[in-house]
């Protein structure tokens, strides 16, 4: 936003609920919908089934992988704060870590992570250990739920009272769908009238622990000690030796992430990344957000992938041509 | 600097332990146990045996070759409650000395060794390449495979010292000594084959006892139209090879073909093939005619009784049977009729009609007119015929004048037609051998048993004479003989000891000094134990593939000095299409999987599908 512009406090709120709406229309208001079983739609099939197939076999890869010196646990770190991961892993039964711990009142912490699990034979007793899936958010969660400094486990629940909230304001706001520029925006703002209805949607969207597309972005990661403490996870397993990250439907465009995963790239040498891009087009993209690191790359463990035209790096290509290949290879 | 910290922590792996004699042990960090590592985005092989491991002394870098580990499981840790499973494992390695760097080149003997808690190194990707850098400064590089151990690293060998040195394949039928063969040529050829002076002067002569190099497009190896080949056949008409006259006036030759022996029939041949009196002769119909008459006369003034009429009637069977086309058979059946033995009179005799008896010259008038209605056909007929012509006379002039015993040499006689059918089929007589293209194949494929031991010996013998009598710095010949148990095989039963002494002792000779002439040999064998030691000790470069059979191994072992310890040990081991390249032209014996070679250049050896057969 323009700095020479002053807005009243009236005025950013109406921004603050505009652009929050619009966040909770696009991707917040569909997650009950993954949850439920009785609502089936095609689309979201399809999601779930890619999410399905890239788990059984990271799975499948890490279980194949013999050697009891390594463990089996692969770390998931993503930003979206959809439920696609964790419908996808109850469905799929594969044992995984969310961070929450206990039945009753689930609480997050970071404690929680980095359990290993061992399952005995039953004819021999003998031990081995099975993989396990840290599902680390880095922007935070749906499932997450702040209530008196912690993080308690949502069954999604506020989605349900926000709605309300937003159906009652969705009117009095500015429309994305006309205005898509910052400076429309400012004008539109004037046109709207503030009144109580808007403080009441901000009240129950609080309630939600989730990164939001606003400015606080990063004042949010840095100062909520669960971001910090979940990037400090990845920052930590970057760093260790014979790592591999696989980079997918992600641009390295927000630089608090890109400049964790650059720093961990220059200073471990044992580090491989691999960054899968949509397309040619992307491939660049992708380079040029890496060159805005303030970081010189020194190790080449960096590799671009794209896909050879006309085929596209699409979630369901990227699992047939790399994971599905990786694991046919080992078999 | 800080990089330098960083890549020593990653490539460190132990330190020495002990140095016992050439054996060092060196005890892994405990950190370093797992297969691979990664290092600025490549993929490092971790210890294991068979790979290279650096010692520093000082700064002297040696370069060790791990031969063996074993492991010892950490008590202390093992029974912790807490603990990691990195540290459970104690691991020990034994290493061979290889060589040491100088100057950032590799140098293979060493001169200093390690000492206690020196500390070991993986090699980095230049210190690898730099072992495996085969190129000697001045030599062109070939790419021929990769290494087996180390994913994605070629091998290139130098061209100089891989083909200017006879080099041996061994393994294994069905291990992939065929396709080796026909890539290192392949590559070769790719590389040289438009070049006028490669083509000016040098040659290879292919050897294919089982027509693996031959098929219906002729591109294998090469493209068909660099190649001559030559589809012999002893059944069927075939291909001839051509051969010079020189070759064929060679007496010891004619006497391992007809399986002379010793005492007697081998000078009998000497003396038959260089007597230049009857070659003259031989070269018109006349003093052909007139040569038959006054050996026939010549029989019937012997007035022999042992020899008797039949000797006359044999004699002219046999010349009816060297010449093309004549009217003998009429000849035969007049004197068959008319010339007898007169016992009681101890003569000749011409009976004209029963009573019209002719005696003494009246007789030898008679025979006279009947050998002058003889007729040849004036056909130039070859010199195979005039030399086989040759020995008939010889023979007959032998026992007529009595010089030699009819009963030692008639066998040799009778063998004579059935080999010189043979040898007819596949060979034609041309002095003027005007080959333009640097790759022969000769395929024996069709030929009998008999002909694949002579017909090799004639051709390499002749190939290397030529070259030898050049004896230019320029020229260059490569025979390469696939399957060479056929022909350079220590025992064999069947064969007479002089036939496989004369054997031997062609090629060993090509093997010992054909270097001096750039003639060089490449075998190929399953046997390498049936194969002459001489032989398989003199080669310079070695392709061993998978060896199954104890002798072999053994023969392996004895005679190839170039192999360690371990890559011995993989020998039965080896899977198809990997084999260990050893020799003059590699520092250290390394195993590789040979490369690829495109679909149409490659050797029609693939192994049957019975199951696509039967179905």
């Amino acid at each position: 936003m323009n700095e020479n512009t002053t807005l009243t406090f009236e005025e950013k709120e109406i921004i603050r609920v505009s652009i929050l709406g619009k966040y909770y229309d696009t991707v917040i208001s569909k997650n009950p919908i993954i949850v439920d079983d009785t609502k089936v739609e095609a689309n979201k099939t399809l999601v779930m089934d890619n999410y399905k197939e890239f788990l059984v076999l990271l799975n499948t890869i890490v279980l194949k992988r013999k050697s009891s010196i390594l463990n089996k646990q692969v770390n998931l770190f993503t930003t979206n704060i959809d439920v696609f991961f964790e419908k996808a892993l109850e469905v799929t039964q594969l044992e995984y870590n969310d961070g929450f711990y206990g039945r009753f009142n689930p609480v997050f912490s970071l404690t929680n992570f980095k359990k290993s699990l061992f399952k005995k034979s039953l004819h021999y007793d003998n031990t081995s250990e099975i993989p396990v899936f840290n599902l680390l958010k880095v922007h935070g969660s749906l499932t997450w739920k702040s209530e008196k400094e912690k993080i308690v486990y949502s069954e999604l629940k506020e989605i349900e009272e926000i709605k309300s909230k937003w159906n009652a304001v969705k009117t009095k706001v500015i429309d994305f769908a006309t205005t898509d520029k910052l400076s429309h925006f400012i004008t539109e703002v004037a046109s709207k009238t503030h009144d109580t209805t808007f403080n009441d949607f901000l009240v129950a969207y609080d309630k939600l622990a989730v990164v939001n597309p606003t400015k606080e972005k990063f004042q949010d990661t840095i100062l909520n000690l669960h971001y910090y403490e979940l990037l400090r996870v990845l920052s930590n397993e970057l760093e260790k030796e014979n790592t591999i990250l696989f980079i997918l439907g992600f641009s390295l465009a927000d630089e608090h992430i890109r400049e964790i995963v650059l720093r961990a790239a220059n200073s471990n040498p044992t580090l491989a990344i691999k960054v899968f891009a949509y397309d040619s087009a992307a491939k660049t993209t992708i380079e040029e957000n890496v060159k805005k690191g303030n970081t010189t790359i020194r190790y080449n463990n960096i590799d671009f992938i794209e896909p050879v035209a006309p085929e596209n790096y699409d979630f369901k290509t990227i699992n047939a041509n790399i994971f599905k290949a990786v694991l046919d290879k080992i078999d | 600097m800080e990089e330098e910290i960083i890549k020593d922590s990653i490539f460190r792996i132990g330190s020495v332990t002990s140095v016992d004699g050439r054996a060092i042990r060196v005890s892994v960090d405990k950190a370093k146990n797992s297969s691979h590592l990664l290092y600025k985005g490549d993929l490092v092989k971790n210890v294991s045996v068979g790979s290279y491991i650096k010692i520093i002394k000082g700064f002297t870098k040696i370069i060790g070759k791990v031969e063996g580990e074993y492991t010892i499981e950490d008590k202390v840790y093992s029974n912790k409650e807490y603990s990691s499973d990195k540290e459970k494992i104690s691991r020990t390695l034994n290493i061979s000395l290889l060589g040491f760097f100088n100057k950032k080149e590799f140098e293979r003997g060493i001169k200093e060794m390690p000492l206690i808690d020196n500390e070991c190194y993986l090699l980095d990707r230049e210190e690898f390449n730099s072992v495996h850098d085969f190129i000697r400064k001045e030599d062109e590089p070939l790419t021929i495979g990769t290494l087996t151990l180390e994913k994605g690293q070629e091998i290139q060998v130098g061209i100089d010292s891989l083909f200017a040195s006879h080099i041996g394949i061994f393994g294994n039928t069905g291990s992939g000594k065929s396709y080796t063969l026909a890539k290192i040529y392949h590559e070769l050829f790719k590389k040289y084959k438009d070049q006028p002076n490669f083509q000016a002067n040098a040659k290879f002569f292919l050897l294919d006892f089982n027509g693996e190099y031959v098929n219906e497009n002729d591109n294998i190896i090469v493209e068909k139209e660099f190649k001559q080949i030559y589809k012999l056949s002893t059944k069927a008409n075939g291909d001839k090879f051509p051969v010079s006259t020189e070759t064929l006036y060679e007496p010891s030759f004619w006497a391992v073909v007809l399986e002379a022996t010793e005492k007697t029939q081998t000078p009998f041949i000497r003396r038959a093939i260089s007597n230049s009196w009857l070659t003259e002769r031989l070269n018109s119909n006349d003093t052909i005619i007139s040569l038959i008459k006054s050996k026939l006369l010549l029989a019937i003034d012997k007035n022999d009784k042992e020899l008797g009429s039949k000797i006359v009637i044999e004699f002219l069977s046999d010349i009816e049977n060297c010449l093309p086309a004549n009217n003998l058979s009429e000849i035969i059946d007049t004197l068959r009729e008319n010339l007898q033995y007169w016992n009681q009179g101890n003569e000749f005799v011409y009976i004209i009609e029963p009573g019209n008896w002719k005696f003494k010259d009246d007789m030898k008038q008679y025979v006279s007119a009947d050998i002058d209605t003889l007729e040849i056909t004036n056909i130039a007929f070859n010199s195979l015929d005039k030399l086989k012509l040759q020995i008939v006379f010889q023979y007959y002039d032998d026992i007529i004048k009595g010089h030699a015993n009819r009963e030692h040499l008639s066998p040799l006689i009778k063998r004579m037609e059935k080999r010189f059918e043979d040898i007819r089929k596949v060979i034609e007589i041309n002095d003027n051998i005007n080959n333009q293209k640097n790759f022969t194949i000769v395929s024996l494929k069709d030929v009998n048993i008999h002909m694949r031991k002579i017909l090799p010996l004639l051709l390499c013998k002749q190939l290397y004479d030529e070259q030898k009598e050049k004896n230019d710095e320029t020229t260059y010949l490569n025979i390469i003989v696939d399957e060479a148990h056929n022909i350079l095989s220590r025992d064999s039963d069947r064969e007479s000891e002089q036939w496989k002494d004369y054997r031997l002792e062609t090629f060993e000779e090509i093997i010992k000094e054909g270097r001096k002439f750039g003639v060089f040999l490449t075998i190929a064998s399953q046997r390498p134990s049936d194969i002459s030691s001489t032989i398989i000790s003199q080669l310079h470069n070695y392709f061993l593939h998978r060896l199954i059979n104890n002798n072999d191994i053994l023969a392996v072992e004895k005679t190839i000095s170039y192999l360690d310890k371990l890559s011995f040990e993989y020998l039965p081991i080896l899977p198809t299409g990997t084999c260990i390249l050893a020799g003059l032209t590699a520092q250290v014996p390394v195993v590789i999987d040979i490369g690829k070679i495109e679909e149409e250049h490659e050797p029609n050896n693939k192994t049957r599908s019975l199951i696509k057969n039967w179905k």
